[in-house]
């Protein structure tokens, strides 16, 4: 209950007092409402009629009201970190399990064409590779140190 | 009320009011205290009340009066309920607002003390039980319609009188 | 509800956005993968298998590079294959290269591979990963050079045994 009613607000509900159809509820409204610093004496004598009783027990309940509201968010909170791990993880080992199934890639880029065929990439792939493993073991220089090369 | 009849209704009394205590402060010795001041300023008010009045509402809203003056006290605040006791005069409250405040309770008091005894009798179950129009017709017996316009013509008489003495 | 469903949402792309750092492949982090991306020589012939088609060199992963270079390319691709060297490799016995001419003419070596942490287990890999490099002079220009980049991932690698399955037989 910050924030304060407008004063036509009040006083409709100070008539509806005094009419005697007010709910303890919105007494308890009421009695917040009157006991603000710049009220003017009407309303005063709705407070002291209303009693500390009442006001009392509106900031009574609003306190509840808020440590309850508190709590339920803590709650929420933690229920939400527990179904965001278990979504994300159920994310992870779904990915993961599609990517064991189609973990299987067959291609090759030359002079800017796409190949696809298993044989075509294969063969050029095997090309490449023997290409440096012949040239190792035609080398029968044997100088270590990558490191020293000359400037 | 006697003090023998209040003895026999508090022991009832007392544990819904240690449990309003203990909602809000969360610790045994704080809501005994809670309980304590509650029957203490419960006593004021039912000394001048029939023998056979439910005072189990009000005893309730004393309690929470007295949670929320104590957390008040805690920060150096208070507010007295009933207006003929010594008061502390706490650091927010001026001498002025104080005295105006209890000004305005004498009167009312008188005021209420000037109601005939069925309207008297109703301005308090709502003022100081905080019951609604129809927990008091199902208290009573009274139709609602009748409590309505009683209620209504009580809070009239004390508004009109307690307005022109508060202008003077 | 509304605000429990909107905090699980923010929550979920936190943790995926956190899991992003853990899930990096092995050639994404080395050096010369800007080459492999067509970074320093923009024209590359390539070819990428994975799968069944390679699983008779026990490997998993075969990715071939082959371009030609100007000598300041040459230079770069070099410079970032020695940082590889200097930063991942740390198998003695499973280095094989040769310098010529100050420059390295061919180099194979078995690098350091990070413990992966693929969401949401921790896989601590047997992978071996090699990357193998060859630089030759064009025999049409002798100021270009033909640059061979391999990388080869696979379990139970050795230096011999891919020495034995890519022989090339005359």
């Amino acid at each position: 209950m910050n924030d304060y009613m407008d004063r036509n607000e009040v006083n409709k509900l100070i008539d509806k007092y005094l009419e005697g159809v007010t709910t303890p509820e919105e007494e308890r409204r009421l009695a917040y409402e009157v006991s603000r610093k710049d009220a003017p004496a009407e309303w005063k004598a709705i407070g002291a009629m209303l009693g500390q009783l009442t006001l009392d027990e509106a900031e009574y309940d609003e306190e509840m009201t808020r440590r309850r509201n508190r709590s339920i968010w803590t709650r929420r909170i933690g229920w939400a970190m527990a179904a965001s791990i278990v979504v994300v993880a159920g994310i992870g080992l779904w990915l993961n399990s599609r990517q064991d199934k189609q973990d299987y890639e067959c291609i090759a880029y030359v002079d800017g064409e796409v190949i696809t065929d298993e044989t075509r990439v294969l063969a050029m792939a095997e090309d490449a590779v023997c290409d440096i493993f012949t040239t190792a073991s035609e080398s029968d220089i044997d100088i270590d140190a990558m490191y020293n090369i000359e400037p | 009320m006697t003090q023998v009849e209040f003895e026999h209704i508090a022991i009832e009394l007392r544990p819904s009011m240690w449990k309003v205590g203990m909602d809000f402060f969360g610790s045994s010795d704080d809501a005994e205290d809670v309980a304590q001041e509650a029957l203490v300023q419960l006593w004021q008010y039912a000394e001048k009340l029939d023998a056979g009045r439910n005072i189990s509402g009000l005893a309730i809203r004393i309690a929470k009066h007295c949670c929320v003056d104590m957390q008040r006290r805690r920060r150096g605040i208070t507010v007295e309920l009933m207006p003929a006791h010594e008061r502390e005069i706490g650091a927010d409250a001026s001498p002025h607002e104080e005295l105006e405040r209890t000004e305005a309770a004498e009167l009312l008091q008188q005021l209420i003390d000037g109601l005939n005894p069925r309207e008297r009798e109703l301005f308090e179950l709502r003022q100081l039980d905080g019951l609604s129009n129809d927990e008091i017709a199902q208290r009573t017996g009274i139709a609602k319609a009748s409590i309505q316009v009683m209620v209504s013509r009580a809070r009239k008489k004390v508004y009109e009188e307690m307005r022109e003495r508060l202008k003077k | 509800m509304r605000r429990f469903i909107v905090t699980t949402i923010i929550l979920c792309f936190g943790l995926i956005v956190m899991a992003q750092d853990y899930t990096k492949t092995e050639q994404g982090g080395m050096h010369v993968q800007p080459v492999f991306e067509g970074k320093i020589v923009k024209d590359v012939n390539s070819t990428i298998l994975t799968g069944k088609a390679i699983e008779k060199y026990n490997l998993t992963k075969m990715h071939t590079l082959k371009l030609t270079a100007n000598e300041e390319q040459r230079n770069r691709i070099e410079e970032l294959l020695l940082k590889d060297y200097e930063e991942r490799n740390k198998y003695d016995e499973e280095v094989d290269h040769e310098v010529r001419g100050g420059h390295v003419y061919y180099s194979i070596f078995r690098i350091a591979v990070r413990s992966e942490l693929t969401f949401p287990r921790v896989k601590v890999s047997k992978t071996r990963v090699y990357l193998c490099y060859q630089c030759k002079p064009k025999r049409t220009s002798p100021v270009q050079y033909e640059i061979t980049l391999v990388l080869l991932e696979g379990e139970n690698l050795t230096l011999d045994l891919l020495k034995q399955n890519f022989k090339r037989t005359k």
